[in-house]
């Protein structure tokens, strides 16, 4: 017992000392990392993972999971381009978007709460159907848009400080208030702790959990609003690259949290980092083909301190 | 008797081809302290889990103060301030002690909104302080917490929203005599705080020292209630056992055992077994009796290398060790566990299969499994255990409990056996199935395997066993000869106080 709980002392130190001293290498080995518009781009394509993050996290803490949300960026992405081409003023375009987003995650909901089909299932299935009807929508063309409202997101600031990234900051904000600071926050970890303690505390255990998939919803419908800003417009399946990283940075969170849980907090940083590590590697010369086994390993990393500090490797051995 | 607070009328449960709950009515007069026993299978779990909302039952009604219900459902026992305390903690391993308390109760800021973390604690912990008497940080964490000090936990968290009503199951199983007195202490303020308690037990000692009134459950039916100062243990047995007078010539035609010993087991510990000694001769069965919970589930794995122990054993007069069950099969040790579906048989193989899975080896040849080889086994078997299939082929899933268990005992009789270790072997099966697997057992020990039968029911240490020992707390109270005992004597053993047992 007394060595799992040390090891689950150090443990978020020992992730957190591999990930910056590569971060250190970095700073040495590579030219610009530290340059303001640098950093500012790197913070910029972490929002891409960070606002998933947040959403899937809040999933995940309520004790589920969820795959397609990959898909529904793109289906949100490509029915507000088509809107926007056929005239429709951006409040409309806005408001739909935010409807098709979270319209979708309660699908996920309805099936994985009230029919009990598994969350893996569920949402693989919902991703590849999302994902298909993104191509049935786009029929896999770029479908490019210089809308003045996209271009605004795109290039202008905020003191100094581009507006993507002040998306970031209020959505990490608001999800962050929300999940840590909120009665609400505090009974969604019950539920994915102990659904049944929680039942029996009186929680309403389905409507919090049908509402973790509304967050998701609503942090994919503004993840969608920097994909088409950035890319000036839809790419099919931009963020179907990016999965990996989302869930990884939950994970990442999770093993830097000092209770060994997910948090808002930690999914951020989480982003932040692997974006970090993919500007940095690419800025030193590393080949883009490395970069992604480089990544794997790190992850590697990370489930091996996340299983020492739940015990289960030192039970393992016993 | 109007006083009643809690008051269960014509409680009728039925399983599949049991009847759990005859029309039993159960009720509590408000303040009292009720103690419920009864034997294993007596229906007292069942009413238990009506209780608390976890079955259904399928009639009879419930009043609760003036209120009444069909039946008890979680919201029920939010809105009618009815709390259950578990043996296993039902808490969130990394909330706080603060949060664990006052969850669905939290203080909030000064903008509605936010939760006040700092008055949050400082409730928990005055509750903590002033109505269970103990200081626990209310910024630790739940699994930072000892046992006892997470049972205190759940107890404060049952507190705040003031019950009427506790129910208590085992709750002083994992408690030192120390911590136990102090829960007693607590216990008694809550009564006299005017809560209703509901003691559930099967510590008789317990049972005299903190209850009012007990209810005895026997054969799915409720008793009696009695008074705890009008009663004694010896009563109380009775009227648990029925009295029933040993029906001569049905108990196991006793056959003169071999001197030989197979099996020799001195000073074992392990999780919650504590000391056991005990030498098995060649074809005896030896039963374990006790309490659930009392060790016996535990002895027997550590025999057959699934928990880690001390202590020894001897296997045929040598010394041996086992330290995994492979080790165990390898020197003719085999086990069959309680639970059928999870442990023992692989649900998606067939039949064939499954007998063959703890001896692949021994139907394989150049690291190929012999198919041949197997459905030869697979049938034989069918036809000594009267296994009811449609074919070796099918899938263990499809099959009925009883020839599921008979499935799993075949696979240990494909290779010599010394010592067979089974867990409620006859649990869920049907009659004819037992009586089958009874004159299996029988014909098993005949031929010289040694047989260790933990079991709940008395009738089966009388068909089968010839000694039988029980266990208490992890600890050996006796070993018994099984013609020279009934079953008034096997419970005072099991559970009576140690006083009792004296005589």
């Amino acid at each position: 017992m007394e060595k799992v709980f040390e090891i689950r002392k150090f443990k978020s130190y020992i992730t957190l000392g591999i990930f910056s001293s590569v971060i250190i290498y970095l700073i040495f080995a590579s030219h610009g990392f530290l340059r303001f518009d640098n950093l500012m781009n790197v913070i910029i394509s972490a929002t891409f993972v960070a606002v998933p993050a947040m959403g899937l996290g809040t999933i995940m803490l309520s004790g589920s999971f969820d795959l397609s949300f990959v898909g529904i960026i793109g289906v949100v992405s490509v029915t507000s381009i088509r809107m926007i081409q056929a005239g429709i003023a951006i409040p409309i375009v806005l408001i739909t978007s935010l409807a098709v987003a979270v319209g979708f995650e309660l699908v996920n909901a309805v099936l994985i709460i009230k029919l009990r089909i598994h969350p893996w299932l569920t949402t693989i299935s919902t991703m590849l159907a999302a994902l298909g009807l993104e191509k049935a929508i786009s029929k896999a063309y770029f479908l490019t848009t210089s809308h003045p409202f996209f271009r605004t997101i795109r290039f202008d600031s905020f003191l100094g400080i581009p507006l993507p990234v002040w998306i970031l900051g209020v959505s990490f904000a608001a999800m962050y208030l929300l999940i840590h600071k909120t009665a609400f926050g505090m009974h969604l970890y019950a539920v994915g702790g102990n659904e049944v303690a929680a039942r029996k505390a009186g929680l309403k255990v389905e409507r919090l959990r049908f509402s973790s998939f509304a967050a998701m919803g609503v942090c994919i419908w503004v993840v969608s609003l920097v994909y088409l800003s950035q890319l000036s417009g839809y790419t099919p399946e931009a963020a179907y690259t990016n999965l990996n990283e989302v869930i990884l940075s939950v994970f990442f969170g999770m093993s830097i949290s000092r209770k060994n849980i997910i948090t808002i907090p930690g999914a951020v940083v989480g982003a932040v980092f692997v974006a970090l590590l993919a500007n940095g590697l690419a800025l030193s010369g590393v080949s883009s083909y490395w970069i992604k086994l480089i990544e794997g390993c790190l992850v590697i990393v990370v489930v091996i301190t996340n299983a020492m500090g739940s015990g289960e490797i030192v039970q393992l051995e016993k | 008797m109007d006083k009643s607070l809690l008051k269960m009328k014509g409680i009728t449960k039925k399983f599949p081809g049991i009847l759990a709950l005859d029309s039993v009515d159960f009720d509590v007069p408000k303040g009292e302290i009720r103690a419920i026993v009864g034997k294993n299978g007596a229906g007292k779990s069942t009413l238990i889990k009506i209780l608390t909302g976890i079955y259904t039952p399928d009639s009879g009604d419930v009043m609760i103060g003036e209120k009444s219900f069909s039946h008890i459902t979680p919201d029920v026992m939010y809105s009618e301030g009815i709390q259950a305390i578990y043996q296993e903690n039902d808490l969130v391993p990394y909330f706080t002690v603060g949060e664990s308390i006052m969850l669905n109760n939290e203080p909030r800021s000064s903008v509605k909104t936010f939760l006040d973390k700092k008055s949050m604690n400082e409730k928990a912990h005055a509750i903590l302080l002033e109505k269970i008497g103990i200081d626990i940080d209310p910024k630790k964490l739940i699994r930072e917490l000892s046992v006892s000090e997470k049972q205190l936990v759940q107890i404060a968290k049952a507190l705040v929203k003031e019950p009427r009503i506790m129910i208590f199951d085992e709750p002083t199983a994992p408690l030192s005599a120390k911590e136990i007195g102090k829960l007693f202490e607590i216990i008694r303020a809550l009564r006299s705080s005017g809560i209703t308690i509901i003691y559930i037990s099967h510590r008789f000692e317990e049972i005299f020292e903190i209850a009012d009134s007990i209810t005895i459950m026997r054969d799915g039916k409720k008793i009696i209630d009695l008074p705890l100062n009008e009663t004694n243990e010896d009563e109380i047995i009775r009227h648990m056992t029925g009295g029933q007078i040993e029906v001569t010539g049905r108990g196991k035609e006793r056959k003169t055992l071999s001197e030989e010993i197979t099996f020799e087991v001195e000073g074992l510990h392990s999780e919650r077994v504590h000391g056991i000694s005990f030498t098995l001769r060649k074809g005896e069965i030896l039963g374990l009796f006790g309490a659930e919970g009392a060790g016996q589930v535990e002895m027997v794995r550590a025999i057959y290398g699934l928990l880690p122990k001390k202590g020894r054993m001897k296997l045929g007069g040598k010394e041996t060790r086992i330290r995994k069950p492979t080790d165990a099969i390898k020197k003719g040790i085999g086990y069959v566990p309680r639970d059928r579906k999870e442990e023992s048989l692989v649900r998606t193989f067939t039949l064939a299969e499954n007998v063959t899975l703890s001896h692949l080896e021994a139907f394989s040849s150049a690291g190929f499994v012999s198919k041949r080889s197997e459905q030869k086994i697979a049938e034989n078997m069918i036809k000594d255990l009267a296994i009811s299939t449609r074919s070796t082929r099918t899938v263990v899933n499809f099959l009925s409990g009883g020839n599921q268990q008979k499935v799993a005992i075949a696979r240990w009789l494909t290779f010599p056996l010394k010592m067979l270790i089974l867990d409620y072997p006859t649990m869920g099966v049907d009659v004819q199935a037992k009586v089958e697997i009874y004159r299996l057992l029988n014909k098993i020990s005949a031929e010289g395997t040694s047989i260790i039968i933990i079991t709940p029911e008395y009738e089966e240490i009388e068909m089968l066993c010839d000694r039988v020992m029980v266990m208490k707390d992890g600890l050996q109270r006796a070993i018994l000869d099984v013609k020279d005992i009934d079953e008034d004597i096997l419970l005072k053993y099991a559970i009576g106080s140690s006083e009792s047992v004296v005589s």
